[in-house]
């Protein structure tokens, strides 16, 4: 599978190209509708399907960017926005991707990956804040979950601890990663994820057009000679870009805090690396 | 002129999402309510500056005795009693509530259906690393993400970056200095002639 395939998957702060949702939708969908079939995937199962869904994704990124500061600071923003969130109870964990390809991926459980080429690509606190809380939305949704369950279903389970038998356990991640991550999240759940990322945005003080700014700044950055994924195979930036404005309306009534300066003060470090856009 | 069926139905459900929120509302302010983190403070006072009367626990029920603005004066099982950030409590116990409750209405999806706070797991799971090992040379992939869940960022340093950037509770102690506008500069001016363009103040 390209990684490409599997970025989409994790999904990317809807940054990603080349998704074909409608496949995984359908499984989604089929899953939904089988109803009392579906086996509950309880908060030990998703954190250690998250974790092996982790290091595949830490594998086919060429590793982490391990920068301490840069490290400690996506951590801030991420463990401010993890206990603001509607799950705030699991253990989030957050990493910098060793690529300047912009994206960032979550799995289930709590893990929540951004690239350097994002983190590069933001220029306010606000603007991280809306990418991580996009990743975060869907680990709070449950938008991976459902493909586990649906997978997870189609074994044979004999009680509640089947799951750790190293062939199911295999079985379910390996169709995870093979089927649901080749072809993303449903469509529908990227927008539930940006309408939640932006109402975590808001509950924690942060500017809730943070993830707006950022995507609109990418879409128009797009030129027709441009060979990045985001550009070239994801269409709907447009649309998120317009649901997201529908929403904001909905906020006028919240301050919200760019954090700009602390953003240049705590990534200046990536301001010396070549290619940095602040 | 008979009444646009449609209309009436939509009508309905705007009255019934209404109401349902106005009961929320309600429902705050009689208690119960539980805590949602575990960053949370009971304070002596109704500000973010308060000093701390106790540490409260995830998933702790305390009784709402009154609101005002961001805060609400509440009492523990144990009768303490104080102030607590609004954003630090929900009307449900942690649990697939929280997402309804952030969005103000019905959410579908859920999550996990664990309540118990798991931060306290860190460590990759036998089965992942066993599923990894399986796979090949995946040996640099594991310890890195073993190294990410070893990562933590102590509590307390997490509050003074909240505090620092009048986040979560602290916005309360926003001035006009620590606000712009989202996309115009904020002009600075002397006997109303500006005189510079500020961005990003803080």
């Amino acid at each position: 599978m390209s990684a490409r395939g599997f970025v989409v998957v994790l999904c990317t702060a809807g940054l990603l190209p080349g998704c074909e949702f409608v496949n995984v939708h359908q499984l989604v969908e089929g899953g939904l509708r089988a109803g009392a079939m579906q086996l509950p995937v309880g908060p030990e199962e998703e954190i250690a399907y998250g974790g092996a869904v982790a290091v595949q994704v830490v594998a086919r990124y060429g590793g982490l960017d391990k920068t301490p500061e840069l490290v400690e600071y996506v951590n801030l923003v991420g463990e401010a926005l993890a206990i603001h969130s509607p799950r705030p109870e699991l253990p989030y964990h957050f990493a910098i991707l060793n690529t300047d390809e912009v994206n960032a991926v979550s799995a289930p459980g709590g893990y929540v990956f951004i690239t350097r080429g994002a983190l590069k690509a933001c220029r306010t606190e606000a603007e991280l804040a809306g990418i991580l809380a996009h990743e975060i939305a869907h680990i709070a949704a449950g938008h991976a979950v459902k493909i586990l369950q649906n997978l997870k279903s189609k074994q044979a389970i004999a009680d509640s601890t089947g799951w750790k038998s190293t062939a199911v356990f295999g079985q379910i991640v390996d169709g995870f990663l093979d089927d649901y991550m080749t072809k993303g999240l449903p469509q529908d759940d990227e927008f539930e994820a940006d309408r939640i990322g932006t109402a975590i945005l808001a509950r924690v003080g942060w500017a809730p057009d943070g993830l707006r700014t950022l995507l609109s700044r990418l879409a128009a950055g797009r030129t027709a000679e441009s060979k990045d994924r985001f550009y070239g195979t994801h269409p709907d930036t447009g649309a998120r870009v317009s649901r997201i404005d529908a929403l904001l309306p909905g906020y006028k009534d919240k301050d919200g805090v760019t954090l700009e300066l602390r953003f240049r003060d705590r990534t200046a470090s990536l301001a010396k690396r070549v290619g940095h856009v602040h | 002129m008979a009444p646009n069926p449609r209309i009436l139905r939509r009508s309905a459900v705007a009255l019934l999402c209404v109401g349902a929120q106005m009961v929320a509302a309600l429902a705050l302010a009689a208690g119960p309510v539980f805590v949602n983190t575990r960053y949370a403070k009971l304070r002596s006072g109704k500000t973010s500056s308060a000093p701390e009367v106790a540490k409260l626990a995830f998933g702790q029920q305390l009784t709402v005795a009154s609101e005002e603005a961001s805060f609400l004066q509440v009492t523990t099982a144990d009768g303490k009693s104080g102030w607590i950030a609004r954003q630090w409590v929900a009307s449900t116990a942690p649990g697939k509530a929280g997402l309804a409750e952030l969005l103000g209405a019905a959410a579908r999806g859920g999550g996990g259906s664990g309540v118990a706070y798991t931060a306290g797991a860190r460590g990759l799971a036998p089965e992942a690393e066993s599923h990894a090992a399986g796979k090949g040379d995946l040996g640099q992939a594991i310890a890195d993400v073993k190294e990410m869940e070893r990562y933590s960022v102590p509590a307390p340093k997490v509050e003074a970056f909240l505090k620092d950037g009048r986040l979560g509770e602290f916005a309360d102690q926003r001035t006009a200095r620590t606000l712009r506008p989202h996309r115009e500069p904020l002009a600075c001016a002397v006997g109303g002639k500006p005189i510079c363009f500020l961005r990003g103040i803080r």
